[in-house]
């Protein structure tokens, strides 16, 4: 098998809507191309998050650049017009097409009515959508890529797997190897600098005897036609002046009113994508260029023209589409692949369609193609941390939950297996869901039931049988261990146990919410909440309802998220009225009523939730403050325990909210010695890592986080584990056989 | 600002040079920079006085004046001067006109770019905000030059691909 997946060739896999191209693409991926694209994504996201931090009114550039893009959207009809004024002033040609065999066409005209022999390109992911180079080449017009990653996938024959570095997936060996092969040389070409010289060689001679170059644009100002280019190579440079006809092609997107807020882009851009200050060129430019034109081959100078190409392609749709709308705001930085475990995992052959890679390919792939070319977006496992590195602030698994959403509605499921589905409960639009969605969607009940039976289902959940049939039937593999039910749920804890409430201190109340995952997976963490605040005179009142939605969201079951989240919303709001805050153990859970829950509720009930809900120790922190207390007088510092090191795995929606913060500097308070994990995601992201189809990946995401832990661990029995989430625990309970507790857990026993 | 200038320049591999603005210095520091006798072109200069590299241009025969578009290609050195440098990122802020500003800095390998110490700026956005610089970028075609042509695409950064390997920028203080 391993021997067929590494055969396949991308572009064979690169139409997700074709079945079972999804599942072949993630194998070839994790064979072929994943050590190469997982160094240079994180290189690339090592270097943004450290360019970010450098720039010091960061949030309110993001803020601006998203709301020139909001504005810039809404006026697009208008800002069109002004273009094509500015266009006809500079003395070029504006073309609006509609399509993208439209655009194509009219390009393909424009070299043959200039009798071109050789079109220099640069990179540009808007002519690889509408398919240019075919059709140049159809009217024997020579194709050169320019750009170093372009000119290798002209070889290759593959599809771009990244925005920024179209052949992040191809390590200098696998170059060395293509470059040998279709040029049939012997020189070495074994360094970055061999195979760089190589290729720009035969570059040269063609950015000198080039009719025509043809490159996208990052942004176009409306009010002068002003283009800007970013670039590192020099190829946009080349392509833009050698020849003496330029063309451009981008999306109607990139169109903003004014040149003097071209800045905002250059500043944001760079660091958000590779994390440079700035890249080698920025260009900013009104073509046709005031400088003579070239014959650097003896042929007639010819004067120079200027095409600006925009394409609309899908784009009036998205426009018009309340949730793909938001896609056109993307400036195309690579920010959202390069953090996105999944993707640092395969890169965009899998986790990306024809033409766009990434979290936000899906949403693009459905707005210029159609929407079953945007399936790879279920290995979007909405862990978030592609919202806090958006730099204009795209809520990108919400994008993508629509399109599930909307891919649900569209499956066909199997006839028997929906027999049993119907004992689920979901909405009349969700009822095509295949039964595995459907079972995920309803983890509650699942748990809930089997919390009735819990010795007997424990035991046979363990047997290979129900394995054998669950991998069968609802697609669960059967190398992960299922979770284990439990009879002593949070709710029957408490319920048994009277609080013991110091009369010291802190004379408040707060609701502990019974969330899907503490209650039935982990009440042990729920318990050591309630002792730690009792302790402090924090009297503790535990909800009795916990089907919260976030099992549903992630299937894209939106009608039924939006249900549960107005039944959690309006049973919390009394609380929070009574002058109740609410306590969340789960980290995915508060993200969810801190986050996903403003697309459910009205603004004002979201922003009672969202500001009256904590992390527990984040609440501790704010407590401590608040009261002036000291955590000598409630805790042991750095205990008698045995183990005084900790290294604490932060569940990926705690950070995408900020709440992982108070965790580390309360344990650096008590004196501990701590080290954080620094992958984004554990891999097992609730339901993913159970899915067959995704198990190997959620493996390959986990063990990053198993190889750190192991490094700091390294061989000492001193160290304790902390992990916030649940499928945290599960998956490096699963990859080791350590068990992990939960921050606040530790806490307890750190009581005096 | 020269300072931080420098600091930034290191990271991207840029050579600076502050040197005083005579004659001499820059004649000097042009020749330890060019040691070879491989054909030099030089843009008009509009923003720097040009007057300061007559000794480096007398009697050099390495320098092409107006050079046919075949030279051009081939010219090893290409000596500009710039409208403005930005500290944060170790920028040149060149025209991409008929002064050939753009074009001298592309087609070489080594590209010198001279700078006014006083049209040094913080950050990208004060050359599209400040004057005399807004005049200038609101209007004219530009190229913000913050390093050497580069690449990872092949699997390691390597400086030198279509546009110039080395970048120099002289600072006139
Ligand atoms: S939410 Fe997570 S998995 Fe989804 S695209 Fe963003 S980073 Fe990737
Ligand atoms: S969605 Fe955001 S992070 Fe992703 S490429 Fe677009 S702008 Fe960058």
């Amino acid at each position: 098998m391993r021997q067929v997946y590494s055969n396949i060739h991308p572009r064979e896999i690169a139409d997700k809507s074709v079945k079972g191209n999804l599942e072949k693409a993630v194998n070839m991926a994790l064979l072929v191309e994943s050590e190469a694209v997982s160094k240079n994504t994180k290189t690339f996201n090592a270097n943004r998050y450290a360019a970010k931090n450098n720039i010091k009114d960061y949030q309110q550039l993001r803020e601006q650049v998203r709301r020139l893009k909001e504005y810039s959207i809404e006026e697009q009809p208008k800002l069109l017009k002004e273009l094509e004024n500015s266009i006809n002033q500079n003395g070029g040609t504006f073309y609006f097409a509609k399509t993208a065999e439209d655009a194509s066409k009219y390009i393909t005209e424009i070299c043959k009515k200039h009798n071109a022999k050789l079109v220099v390109k640069a990179k540009s992911i808007t002519s690889e959508e509408i398919k240019l180079n075919h059709y140049l080449q159809e009217a024997e017009i020579e194709v050169a890529e320019t750009d170093l990653a372009e000119f290798i996938l002209q070889i290759s024959g593959e599809q771009p797997s990244h925005i920024v570095a179209p052949a992040i997936h191809r390590s200098k060996e696998r170059i060395s190897a293509l470059f040998r092969n279709n040029f049939k040389t012997n020189l070495p070409l074994t360094t970055g600098e061999d195979l760089t010289k190589f290729a720009k060689d035969i570059l040269r001679n063609k950015f000198l005897t080039a009719d025509i170059g043809i490159s996208g644009a990052n942004v176009i100002a409306a009010d002068t036609g002003t283009l800007l280019l970013v670039e590192s190579e020099g190829n946009i440079r080349m392509v833009t002046q050698a020849p003496p006809v330029h063309i451009v092609v981008a999306g109607v997107e990139k169109v903003i009113p004014h040149r003097k807020d071209l800045w905002k882009f250059i500043e944001l851009l760079a660091p958000s994508a590779t994390g440079q200050n700035l890249t080698s060129y920025t260009h900013i430019i009104k073509p046709p260029l005031k400088i003579h034109p070239f014959s650097f081959d003896g042929r007639k100078k010819k004067e120079r023209e200027f095409y600006l190409v925009v394409i609309d392609n899908g784009r009036t749709s998205m426009r018009e589409d309340s949730v793909l709308r938001e896609a056109l705001y993307c400036i195309r930085c690579s920010a959202c692949m390069n953090v996105c475990a999944n993707f640092q995992a395969v890169g965009g052959h899998a986790f990306g369609g024809e033409t766009s890679p990434g979290g936000i390919g899906g949403s693009w792939e459905a707005g210029t193609g159609n929407l079953d070319k945007a399936i790879f977006s279920d290995l979007c496992t909405g862990c978030s941390r592609c919202v806090t590195e958006c730099p204009v602030l795209i809520d990108i698994p919400w994008l993508n939950e629509n399109l599930r959403y909307r891919l649900n509605k569209k499956n066909i499921p199997e006839k028997l297996l929906n027999i049993i589905a119907a004992t689920l409960p979901f909405e009349n639009d969700e009822k095509n869901a295949s039964l595995q969605k459907k079972i995920f969607a309803n983890y509650y009940f699942i748990a809930n039931w089997g919390s009735k039976f819990p010795s007997l289902l424990n035991t046979i959940s363990d047997s290979g049988i129900i394995k054998n049939i669950a991998e069968k039937i609802l697609k669960i593999d059967k190398r992960r261990s299922l979770p284990k039910f439990n009879s002593n749920t949070l709710l029957k804890q408490c319920e048994k146990h009277s609080q013991n409430i110091s009369r010291a201190n802190v004379k408040n109340k707060v609701l502990l919410f019974a969330d899907l995952f503490t209650n039935f997976s982990r009440p042990s963490a729920g318990i050591a909440t309630v002792k730690v605040f009792n302790k402090l005179g924090i009297e503790v009142i535990i909800s009795n309802v916990g089907n919260e939605g976030r099992d549903s969201l992630s299937q894209g079951f939106l009608s039924t998220t939006k249900n549960r989240a107005l039944e959690t919303a309006n049973y919390l709001q009394k609380y929070i009225d009574d002058g109740l805050d609410v306590i969340v153990v789960e980290p995915s859970i508060l993200a969810l009523f801190r986050k996903d829950y403003k697309h459910f509720l009205d603004e004002k009930l979201f922003n009672k939730l969202k500001h009256n809900c904590y992390d527990p120790i984040e609440y501790l922190m704010k407590i401590f403050d608040k009261y002036k207390l000291s955590v000598k007088d409630f805790f042991n510092l750095n205990p008698g325990l045995k183990k005084s090191r900790i290294f604490f795995h932060s569940h990926c929606q705690q950070r995408s909210i900020y709440s992982e913060k108070p965790t580390i500097d309360f344990f650096k308070k008590l004196g501990f010695n701590l080290t954080t994990s620094t992958v984004e995601c554990c891999g097992m992201a609730g339901s993913f890592g159970y899915k067959k189809q995704y198990y190997d990946l959620s493996v390959k995401v986990g063990k990053e986080l198993v190889e750190q832990i192991e490094d700091a661990v390294n061989d000492t029995t001193d160290f304790i584990i902390l992990s916030s989430g649940v499928s945290c625990h599960q998956q490096i309970n699963d990859l080791t056989n350590i068990s992990t507790i939960h921050p606040i857990e530790l806490l307890h026993k750190c009581l005096k | 600002m020269i300072r931080k200038f420098i600091e930034k320049a290191r990271s991207v591999e840029t050579v600076v040079k502050v040197i005083p603005k005579l004659p001499g210095a820059i004649n000097e520091t042009l020749h330890t920079i060019i040691k070879d006798d491989k054909k030099i072109v030089i843009s008009d200069f509009k923003f720097v006085n040009d007057e300061l590299l007559r000794e480096f241009k007398k009697n050099n025969s390495n320098i092409i004046v107006n050079p046919p578009d075949e030279e051009l290609a081939k010219a090893k050195y290409g000596i500009t001067d710039s409208f403005a440098g930005i500290a944060e990122t170790a920028s040149v802020c060149l025209l991409n006109d008929n002064s050939m500003t753009g074009s001298f800095s592309l087609f070489t390998e080594v590209h010198i770019a001279f700078l006014n110490a006083e049209d040094i700026v913080p950050r990208p956005r004060n050359i599209f905000l400040d004057e005399p610089f807004k005049s200038i970028t609101e209007k004219e075609d530009f190229i913000i030059v913050s390093g050497s042509s580069a690449t990872a695409d092949m699997g390691t950064l390597v400086r030198g691909v279509h546009g110039p390997a080395k970048l120099y920028v002289v600072i006139l203080n």
